[in-house]
């Protein structure tokens, strides 16, 4: 088991250097135009150029990039080249407020689709017709649209929840629930559609064990959700794993519609105007937490399903 | 939704539309405003701060917060006139070449040093580094402690408006390191690092020794930073904020909503044909093709139907309370016969192309398909190209394209001569020379009142003879406010924008 | 692959199933998938035709028209905030969102499949490269490229839509690796090896073909994508103004939406309507392609009112004596084959059980003998039909008493399947099983439980009972697995147990063990069994009495001794004659 996870966590190192080398890459090589940019139109040409000094962007690419991941090791990761604010601090701030969206959509998106994937699977029927339509329209509806609907509906024209804002839970626990719920909601509707419990469900129900399981005089309730949840949770969790990505982008349109301050939209703005410290301790933390889930996934994958243990 | 509109007030635009516009909201309580009037004023901003605290050359649109910190020698106010802030009183030399300030006595900045003639020399020290082109060579000498002559080596028309827009920090500020994140001012607020947090709450606490403390009645000032214009409505719909810039085509939901709206009419719309030598497209060289454009444009139209009313067509391209503006009619009305007809007795019936730089976020952009079709009809052809990321606003000014659209206008006639007719002007993107504008300008510079008044009216007359722009209209900037909460009873705004901090009543 | 039927293989030889029609006329008989592909291709026709079917250009503007209402002067939508008509931009629409979908499918089909066949095909290091690369694509914050890709080089949405391509082609890799893999350990590939075939013929022949229907499946998901993320990239700025495209037209419509609030609707009706009809299309593609075989079902309403005529039929008098522990009387049952008829498989089976009798089943494959096991479990599947009849043990009819079913199975009546190893769920431990699956029969304490399993895992000859119950089911060997699901049958102290072929799945040795071992659990214990095989030589050896099924009928029953010397019926006699040469001789009489 030990060799197992170290040789994972080794992996996941090796993933980690090429996505952030890589988004490195993509940004680099707008020093001149950055420095300018942060000076305004009537900059000089040595005016630019001192700034560029002063920023440290006139040093060649891996310098840079190198500079940066030593950077990690001591906690610093820069300063924003616009507003000059510290990219931990910004992060610090901003990484809480999406990562509470993600985790409770999370959360939320589990329990839901085992349920109505359960559901689909075991009664087959109009109830796997319904599901599966209204998973599909949750899906097909973007979620910003979702997001403007809900606003006006539940915010703006119907005062019951804020239009705008986040409540950090450390203040308020119902201030937050409250400032959550409809951007929750909003990706919550086009992540339900995504989860692939029915399908492995149903393949899982036809196999062989269940049947013994049953003649074993075992009640439905345990067979499906004792024995037939874990069998058919391998494909479920790497779907899990999956979806963590996706709400990422998820976040950016929501977070812009109410005005949340966090990561997404930091990631956005500074990936436009080119504010290479700022995106790359956003793509820092999204890579970390992504690796971290994919880990935890393919942990609670083995531990649920032995045989998987063998890879 | 959309990320709020840039603005293109002159220098201010640019570094704006490309301002890492952070969004955020709120912290804790969001309670409407109850219990004492005078609190807290809570103003919602569309874009962050650029640049941090730091003193810098910032774009003064949204900028209470800078407002509120930080002290000038001397406000601008609409129209071109000025008024006293850290200096008590001033002199400007005949030549135009220096500013003698007389410093009021006993301000402190917040740090306890004395505003004093070494940190105003310290603070443009800054620009001079920061703004070479403007600053750069400027020499000072101050006799004594509360007094300090500035002087540039040449003439300077914009001599006050130079001198007015240089924060003052003190020394100390001005040498550490951390100047764009703690500020230290002399202004009538001072920063609350501990109850704000960089990019979406900033916490102002008011400052009881400003020299002018009555005129800002509000106990507390927060800025709070909602990038999106519609998230911005709604918050102050439901009461989470006091105020907020608004777009003209919410004007009516605000209205509808029950929330004040102040106006001011600011900004001149315009093709800019810089191309009037004819260098890069022949066809521009010909007087009677910029006319023929002009006469295309039906701008009543635009404006009714566009812009819902909320503007006014022009036909001068300077701000209609400039003092080059002449009271004369539309000298090119909607006419597309006429149009036509000169296009074809310039020989140019079969039209030419070229090619209209767009950015995100440009609230003109909606003219576009309008000025497509109608310079279609004069067989000239406009093709887009969008411009994105840090390169943009160089590559907007970099001659690339000399026919862009965009909106312009600065405080006086003066500096909008020096924006966009001027051949050093930025605007002016192709920087083509005229010996009568040139010479115009000499005598703006040098010259007395009535010379100055009278150059830039001749200069008007010139560039409109001459067809040098398309003017279309010069929209209305609106100020959506609670009523029962502020009030507002002018905008002190000398860029037409929006309320200043000390509006806010 | 066990030699056993199956339901899925009972159906198909008792219902013959009509010839599979082709993919796209299964897909257009599912109504949903109709609506979808219809739609779909109306889509595909209306961009194609684009400039001969919109009213107008997409950018003629007409000033006293912006936001118009609908229908106002040959604007059908009405206009938008620049005073063009919504309808004709909707409609030059659909050519950029459709190229831009194509360019993702086709970018990320292209490395994905690819990448997959290789990679699942020859293993090794050009597996483990490859699934570190999809691991890294996968990791990135694909919106981030995007959003740099824009700030270097401008609106661009083909462009962008291939950097998605390669961001989303690891799904594709990882699905087509999958497929590989299993596709790859199959016989017929190994066949075709040793036949000479050059690996890209079987590659191209074999592994393509099994690939198929879930690669089509996923890319009607990742088209659906392609149109989300083209309008998402529009919503948040980074779409091109001067290109007609939905996404462009839903973030204008947005920037106006206190002006015009109607104008949003047009746009994102398309948009969701388009998305809902892909994903839809996936899901018929998937049940389509992936069908468990069964093309026939049955009208609900029409399953509820033979079920119910079933269970009000009178039952026949069966015999109610303290000797006869299971009596089924009648027995009928079938499966669908249509949406209102059924095909009969059992056409009235009677059967008496006796206390400590074993009882052999035989017949031919497809005869029923499974089906009576399963019935008398309750453990058909979920498509079979009860038609009449009764079974009576403990005093219940489980046929008719879903309650009483519940009661006797697993505590009265026990099960021994016939594949040992996917009988056991994989995911617990054997001990972990046993003792679950007795305490759900008896109440008892864990420990009490454990012990009682431990005690009957030496008694079916497993030594090392405690090391075997930390083992999980893919740890042990099949032998051992039979035993195991012997000792799950026995545990709870039935009076009968339900044998399917216990011992086909095992290797010669290992049966007659096990045989032996069944033997001396039923003189122990007095368990009577019923036990199903096709094996004579099985019957002869164990069975004291044996029933002879042909065709879903008991055609004769009597004891061994009377049937194996001298059958009467000519059916018998000829199941005789062709197995005597083969089994008689294995087992020895």
């Amino acid at each position: 088991m030990l060799l197992y996870i170290v040789k994972h966590l080794a992996r996941a190192v090796g993933v980690f250097l090429t996505v952030t080398f890589a988004t490195f890459v993509v940004m680099y090589g707008n020093g001149a135009g950055v420095a300018r940019a942060t000076l305004g139109m009537n900059a000089s040409a040595q005016d630019v150029q001192r700034r560029m000094a002063d920023l440290g962007l006139d040093r060649p690419l891996f310098v840079q990039y190198f500079d940066w991941l030593g950077g990690l090791f001591t906690g610093d990761l820069g300063r924003s080249y616009y507003t000059g604010q510290s990219v931990a601090g910004a992060l610090g701030v901003r990484v809480p407020v999406t990562m509470s969206l993600i985790i409770v959509t999370l959360v939320l998106t589990v329990i839901i689709s085992v349920f109505l994937g359960v559901a689909a699977a075991y009664y087959r029927g109009w109830v796997d017709r319904t599901v599966q339509v209204v998973a599909g329209l949750g899906a097909a509806i973007p979620s910003f649209i979702v997001a403007v609907v809900l606003v006006l509906v539940f915010a703006v024209n119907n005062p019951i929840l804020p239009a705008t804002g986040y409540v950090r839970p450390t203040d308020s626990v119902s201030g937050w629930l409250a400032s959550i719920t409809l951007p929750v909601i909003s990706i919550l509707i086009g992540t339900l559609g995504a989860a692939q419990i029915r399908g492995s469900v149903i393949d899982v129900l036809s196999r062989d064990f269940v049947r013994t399981l049953r003649a074993r005089g075992i009640s439905e309730r345990a067979v499906v959700f004792r024995h037939v949840l874990r069998s058919a949770s391998g494909p479920g969790i790497i779907a899990f794993g999956l979806l963590v990505v996706a709400m990422f982008g998820g976040t950016i349109f929501v977070e812009q519609v109410f005005a949340l301050p966090g990561m997404g939209q930091l990631l956005n703005q500074s990936a436009q105007a080119g504010d290479v410290p700022m995106v790359m301790g956003c793509v820092l933390v999204t890579t970390i937490v992504v690796l971290v889930v994919n880990l935890i996934a393919d942990l609670s994958n083995a531990l649920l399903n032995p045989k998987a243990r063998t890879r | 939704m959309r990320i709020s509109k840039r603005r293109a007030l002159a220098i201010v635009a640019a570094p704006a539309a490309l301002a890492l516009a952070l969004a955020g909201c709120a912290g804790g309580g969001d309670q409407p405003s109850g219990g004492e009037k005078y609190d807290k004023l809570i103003l919602g901003m569309t874009a962050d701060l650029t640049g941090g605290w730091d003193i810098v050359d910032q774009p003064a649109y949204q900028a209470w917060g800078i407002e509120a910190v930080y002290q000038t020698l001397c406000r601008i106010l609409p129209g071109g006139e000025y008024t006293p802030d850290a200096a008590e009183s001033w002199e400007v030399s005949d030549d135009n070449r220096s500013f003698t300030a007389h410093l009021r006595e006993g301000v402190e900045y917040s740090d306890g040093t004395p505003v004093d003639a070494a940190s105003v020399e310290a603070s443009f020290d800054v620009l001079k580094e920061t703004a070479s082109d403007r600053y750069g060579e400027i020499t000072y000498d101050s006799p004594d402690d509360q007094t300090i002559t500035i002087t540039w080596p040449e003439a300077q028309p914009l001599l006050l408006d130079r001198v007015c827009t240089a924060k003052l920090a003190s020394s100390d500020f001005l040498a550490s390191a951390d100047r764009d994140t703690q500020p230290v001012g002399s202004g009538p607020y001072t920063y609350d690092i501990d109850a704000s947090t960089q990019g979406s709450i900033y916490q102002l606490v008011k400052n009881p020794d400003y020299w002018n403390a009555d005129a800002y009645p509000y106990k507390t000032l927060e800025l709070r930073v909602l990038a999106d214009e519609t998230a911005s409505l709604n918050a102050l719909k439901t009461g989470q904020i006091d105020g907020t810039v608004i777009s003209s085509t919410v004007y009516d939901e605000a209205e509808k909503s029950g929330l004040e709206i102040t106006g001011v009419q600011s900004g001149m719309l315009m093709i800019h044909l810089t191309d009037r030598l004819g260098e890069v497209i022949p066809a521009l060289g010909d007087v009677r093709v910029r006319q023929a454009m002009n006469m295309i444009i039906d701008k009543q139209a635009v404006v009714d139907q566009l812009w819902d009313g909320h503007a006014t067509p022009i036909w001068q391209p300077f701000q209609l309370n400039g003092q080059a503006i002449l009271d004369i009619e539309d000298p090119y009305p909607y006419d597309e016969e006429k149009a036509k007809e000169l296009m074809a007795e310039a020989g140019y019936e079969d039209g030419f192309t070229f090619t209209v730089p767009t950015m995100e976020g440009q609230p003109w952009t909606r003219l576009l398909p309008y000025l497509t079709e109608q310079l279609a009809k004069l067989n000239i052809t406009i093709e887009q190209k969008a411009l994105s990321g840090p390169d943009a606003i160089a590559e907007l000014l970099s001659g690339d394209f000399p026919v862009p659209v965009w909106q312009v206008g600065a405080p006086t006639s003066v500096e909008d001569i020096s924006i966009h007719v001027l051949d050093t002007g930025f605007w002016n993107v192709l920087h083509q020379p005229n010996e009568t504008v040139t010479g115009l300008w000499d005598q703006i510079v040098t010259g007395d009142d009535d010379q100055r008044l009278a150059a830039q009216q001749e200069i008007n007359q010139y560039v409109i003879d001459n067809a040098w722009f398309v003017p279309i209209l010069s929209p209305y900037n609106y100020y959506a406010y609670d009523g029962d909460k502020v009030t507002i009873d002018e905008v002190t705004d000398p860029y037409g924008g929006h309320p200043t901090l000390i509006d806010f009543q | 692959m066990s030699s056993a039927p199956d339901t899925v293989a009972l159906v198909t030889t008792l219902a013959p199933r009509a010839k599979a029609r082709p993919v796209i006329v299964q897909v257009l008989r599912n109504p949903v998938g109709a609506v979808c592909l219809v739609y779909i291709a109306l889509v595909v026709v209306v961009g194609v035709f684009a400039s001969m079917i919109a009213p107008m250009n997409p950018n003629a503007t007409d000033l006293s028209m912006t936001n118009a209402p609908l229908f106002t002067d040959g604007y059908l939508l009405g206009g938008d905030s620049s005073g063009r008509d919504v309808l004709s931009r909707l409609i030059y629409g659909v050519r950029e969102t459709l190229i831009g979908c194509v360019l993702v499918l086709g970018v990320s089909l292209i490395l994905g499949v690819v990448a997959g066949l290789i990679a699942g095909y020859y293993r090794g290091t050009v597996e483990r490269v490859t699934d570190f690369i999809s691991d890294a694509i996968m990791t990135l914050p694909g919106i981030a490229f995007l959003i740099a890709l824009y700030a270097s080089v401008g609106p661009n949405m083909p462009l962008a839509m291939m950097v998605f391509g390669v961001i989303v082609a690891p799904t594709f890799f990882r699905l087509v690796r999958a497929v590989v893999v299993t596709v790859r350990g199959e016989l017929y590939v190994d066949a075709a090896k040793v036949v000479g075939l050059s690996d890209v013929r079987i590659v191209g022949r074999h592994v393509l073909w099994a690939v198929r229907g879930p690669v089509v499946i996923h890319s009607a998901g990742i088209l659906a994508a392609g149109i989300g993320i083209q309008a998402g990239l529009a919503f948040i700025g980074l779409g091109d103004p001067s290109v007609p495209s939905w996404g462009i037209i839903l973030q204008e419509s947005f920037q106006d939406i206190y002006r015009n609030p109607a104008g949003v609707i047009w746009p994102a009706l398309i948009i969701s309507v388009t998305i809902l009809s892909f994903v839809l299309l996936g899901n018929v593609l998937r049940d389509v392609l992936q069908a468990s075989g069964s093309a026939h079902t049955l009208r609900p309403a029409r399953r509820r009112a033979l079920v119910r005529q079933a269970k009000e039929s009178p039952a026949e008098e069966s015999v109610v004596s303290d000797d006869v522990v299971l009596s089924i009387r009648g027995l009928r049952m079938g499966y669908p084959d249509g949406p209102d008829s059924v095909h009969e498989v059992l056409h009235g089976v009677d059967l008496d059980l006796h206390r400590g009798e074993i009882h052999g089943l035989v017949g031919e494959s497809g005869s029923g003998k499974s089906q009576i096991a399963f019935s008398i479990l309750g453990i058909l599947p979920a498509e079979a039909v009860p038609l009449g009849g009764s079974i009576v043990t403990g005093g219940v009819d489980v046929l008719r008493d879903d309650a009483g079913l519940r009661q006797v199975r697993g505590r009265r009546i026990g099960y021994i399947p016939q594949e040992p190893m996917s009988n056991l769920d994989p995911s617990f431990t054997v001990g972990d099983q046993l003792v679950y699956g007795l305490r759900a029969a008896r109440k008892m304490s864990k420990t009490a439980a454990r012990d009682r399993v431990r005690a009957l895992l030496e008694r079916v000859g497993i030594t090392d009972a405690d090391r075997v119950m930390t083992l999980y089911p893919h740890e042990i060997s099949g032998g051992m697995a039979q035993r195991v699901l012997i000792c799950g049958a026995i545990a709870s102290d039935p009076d009968v147990i339900i044998a399917d072929e216990p011992t086909t799945a095992l290797d010669v040795t290992v049966q007659a063990e096990v045989l032996e071992l069944l033997r001396e659990l039923s003189l122990e214990r007095g368990l009577a069994m019923v036990l199903v095989t096709h094996n004579l030589g099985v019957v002869a050896d164990l069975c004291q009495s044996v029933s002879v099924m042909r065709d879903g009928e008991i055609v004769e029953r009597g004891s061994v001794e009377k049937i194996l010397s001298a059958p009467e019926n000519p059916y018998t006699q000829e199941l005789l004659t062709s197995s005597k040469s083969v089994e008689l001789m294995e087992v020895g009489k």
